[in-house]
């Protein structure tokens, strides 16, 4: 079977979940869905291959999956964006799947070992990166075989089985990394849930503590240059992430918001004839459009064959876009439909929230663009 | 901060050059309320102490579950410290000594922004009253007054908790209220039918503030014309009170929001509700003109509710920073976090001004008013997001304390007429004088 015609089925596939997925999660009026149901569609999701490191062949195919090494990242942002349209929460529980797998890094996914059915995804800033510490924590340090210390804002897919952590291997600026999948179970190790969110519920949230925890044999899976450039390539594709979810969310409100007009009359005609409802629409439309451009960017590069700067850059442009271009959409949107805009019932008000939770997850703006002139700085002789 | 060095140099100014020299350490809002007249100074700081011991405990339980929350014991504090029955001066109620002079609607947007600072929805849940109430202030009509207003504020002045909604919005119709074009041809369908004795109402209301709970709605229907055919709002729209128990009054489900929660936004439906002919508010068809003052005079609190929000954002995102140490400093000692400190407070200021000086039409105008609240609401949710974004990952957590801004000031564009229709409003009133005329 070519990979065109996998790629096919796949996307068809995603097509069929993401329908299954809106009708579990949203049959009842719920302001966030039913999140009773997320697991079930996460085991589902899993058992078709979309979530990495999950099935068979490793994923392979799945968010984030092995493919993106030699194919890019184009699947796994239109994947996303799919599963955006549906559902944030849900798209972020995929895609946090797919981080864990990341971290872990090229030369394990061609291990052929046993996968990891879910995982907690949680890194450090990462060596040369200034991200400060509100972003991820102060960090997991690893010192004499014990791992000690905290990060921040994990994201779990669901009750997780493996925790994916960065840790440093020496305390200071200029210390090394490593990547360690640990049991969740491991002694030690506390997950503890970071309370309620704005929005983005369907995904957990976590923060992962680690009190002298021994590491176990085999749980270093990657020391050094290796794990630099996982962690590295984990952050930028974490925030391209993002920014697909948001982009796949954001075209769902305005397609909603635009339906609407059509049908609500206001002034003796519908609204969708109201110059001051057309403004926002093609705002709303040209803010997608933008979003767009800057996610295709490097999409189809193979991802072994970005240079990390050149990768976090990106991620750094798409999630600021995101913030912006997919935030004033769905505010756009929302105002469309004036007061039932602003009631559950209606979705969009979910559709803020979420992306509101996406403008500042593992990062705020202005961290992310001192992080974007450090690196442009850095390119520059 | 005022340096050392800097007091030292002042001290060698002559004393007329120290006196116009301001080195006091006092923090914005003292220095705002030395601004204001005495006893409005008063009012906003037994503003600010009420919403810090009253509301500020509530707050959390509000919003994480409106359905189960009870305003009545806050509304019964409210009335007990006067809050509820500043639409008539004393013996009456509780209105300001020179309140005329002041403007007639400083008091009023003094509390607004106190109290939504600590809880837009409690906030708006007694503010919400006010509004109620204001056709009957407006009307002009001295029976309605002593009827309706004058027992409300006396109730409420002797602690008895007594509540009133405002009632325009309907299922197919709310904005097309904010100008005159849109009215014309607007889809509202309570109608009034004149019967002997009085009027039947009929029809359906819907997001009514309080009206979950108010004991008297002032309901805006449109009276039959006399020459038959469908009437028009700017016609024949009348003001009618209905109180709670009224037989075929009933109240719906109160709306899931995204945001000032704790206010309710409730359904009422009207069935061949009877109201005798005492009741109406007003002339007959003389309501479009009640409902657009009555918006020139909310829509100014509107204004000050959105300075609320931006300060109760711009305050707890400040107090992240204080408590949050990185690198071994505080928060507060990074040139980022200042720059973006700084557009909170002067957004903040901003707002507040335009606000003050809007409390200062006498009385207030359409094209001010709207100015207002279109600016604050849109300033409101930028500085509230601008807050989130300074918290990072913190800031879309409910303990950051910032999250709850956002969705409550989103509202803030919305209702009062969406701040598209408030721009058109702006543009309507001043297009003879500002616009067609050369200035």
């Amino acid at each position: 079977m070519s990979t065109t015609v996998d790629l096919d089925l796949l996307l068809d596939t995603v097509g069929h979940f993401a329908s299954k997925a809106e009708q579990r999660l949203f049959g009842a009026e719920l302001p966030d869905g039913d999140l009773g149901a997320v697991d079930g569609l996460l085991l589902e999701a899993a058992s078709i291959g979309l979530l990495a490191g999950a099935d068979a062949d490793g994923g392979r195919w799945g968010v984030w999956g092995a493919h993106v090494d030699s194919e890019g990242v184009s699947l796994s942002l239109g994947v996303l964006r799919r599963l955006g349209r549906v559902c944030a929460g849900l798209a972020t529980a995929v895609h946090a799947q797919g981080l864990g797998s990341l971290l872990l890094g090229s030369a394990d996914r061609s291990s052929g070992g046993p996968r990891p059915a879910r995982v907690v995804a949680a890194f450090s800033p990462p060596f040369g990166v200034a991200l400060d510490p509100r972003t991820f924590g102060d960090g997991l340090v690893l010192d004499g075989g014990r791992l000690h210390g905290r990060v921040r804002f994990g994201l779990v897919p669901g009750s997780a089985d493996i925790v994916v952590v960065a840790a440093r291997t020496a305390i200071g600026p200029e210390g090394h990394w490593a990547v360690l999948a640990l049991p969740a179970a491991t002694p030690g190790l506390r997950i503890t849930p970071c309370g309620a969110r704005i929005g983005l519920r369907a995904t957990g949230m976590v923060d992962v503590v680690a009190d002298g925890v021994a590491i176990p044999a085999g749980a270093e899976r990657h020391r050094g240059r290796a794990a630099e450039r996982s962690i590295e390539t984990t952050i930028g594709c974490d925030w391209l992430g993002q920014a697909a979810i948001a982009l796949g969310s954001a075209e769902r409100a305005v397609a909603d918001a635009t339906s609407y007009t059509r049908t609500r009359v206001q002034g003796g005609v519908p609204i969708a004839d109201h110059a001051a409802v057309r403004l926002l629409l093609g705002r709303a439309e040209h803010d997608l459009a933008v979003l767009t451009c800057v996610l295709d960017r490097h999409a189809r590069t193979p991802i072994a064959e970005l240079d990390t700067p050149t990768l976090l850059r990106w991620g750094i442009d798409a999630r600021l876009a995101a913030g912006e271009q997919a935030g004033r959409a769905v505010t756009d949107a929302l105002q469309t439909l004036g007061g039932y805009g602003y009631m559950d019932e209606y979705g969009l008000s979910k559709r803020l929230r979420d992306l509101t939770a996406l403008r500042v997850l593992h990062g705020g703006p202005d961290q992310l663009l001192l992080l974007r002139h450090e690196l442009a700085a850095a390119a520059t002789p | 901060m005022i340096t050392s060095e800097l007091r030292r140099s002042a001290d060698l100014l002559k004393p007329a050059g120290r006196a116009l020299f301001d080195l006091d350490e006092k923090s914005l809002w003292e220095r705002e309320t030395a601004t204001l007249p005495r006893r409005l100074a008063r009012r906003r700081r037994a503003y600010r102490d009420f919403a810090r011991s009253e509301l500020a405990p509530l707050v959390a339980e509000a919003d994480a579950d409106p359905a189960g929350y009870d305003p009545r014991p806050l509304l019964g504090a409210a009335a007990r410290a006067g809050l509820q029955s500043e639409q008539l001066p004393p013996p009456w109620g509780t209105m300001p000594l020179g309140a005329v002079r002041d403007g007639p609607l400083f008091h009023e947007v003094l509390k607004a922004e106190e109290l939504t600072t600590v809880c837009a929805g409690l906030g708006l849940g007694l503010l919400a009253h006010g509004l109620g109430m204001a056709p009957l202030q407006l009307c002009g009509d001295l029976p309605s007054m002593r009827r309706w207003l004058v027992p409300m504020c006396r109730d409420n002045r002797a602690g008895r908790p007594r509540l009133a909604a405002f009632a325009i919005t309907e299922p197919s119709a709310g904005s097309d209220v904010e100008d005159s074009e849109g009215a014309r041809s607007a889809r509202f369908r309570t109608s009034a039918r004149r019967v002997p004795g009085g009027y039947l109402l009929n029809g359906q209301k819907v997001f009514i503030t309080g009206g979950a709970h108010a004991d008297l709605v002032t309901v805006f229907a449109t009276l039959e014309p006399d020459s038959g055919g469908p009437g028009r709002v700017d016609r024949d729209w009348t003001c009618f009170v209905v109180e709670r128990g009224t037989p075929g009054f009933r109240t719906g489900r109160s709306e899931h929001k995204l945001g000032q929660r704790a206010a309710d936004a409730t359904e009422l439906f009207l069935d061949d509700v009877f109201v005798p002919s005492i009741n109406r508010v007003g002339a007959e068809r003389s309501g479009w003109a009640i409902n657009r003052n009555v918006l020139n005079y909310s829509r100014v609190p509107v204004g000050a509710i959105a300075v609320g929000i931006a300060r109760g954002a711009t305050e707890a995102a400040t107090d992240y920073c204080r408590r949050t140490r990185l690198g071994g400093k505080s928060l507060l000692a990074y040139q980022e976090i200042q720059l973006t400190l700084a557009d909170l407070w002067l957004e903040t200021m901003a707002m507040r001004a335009m606000v003050w000086q809007g409390a200062r039409h006498i009385p207030p105008t359409q094209g001010v008013s709207a100015a207002v609240k279109t600016f604050c609401g849109d300033r409101a949710v930028a500085v509230s997001l601008r807050a989130i974004e300074l918290l990072a990952d913190d800031g879309a957590h409910v303990a950051g304390g910032v999250e709850k801004r956002l969705r409550d000031g989103r509202l803030n564009q919305i209702y009062e007429g969406t701040n598209q229709l408030n721009r058109l409003a702006l543009v309507e009133a001043l297009w003879e004088t500002d616009l067609i005329a050369a200035t």
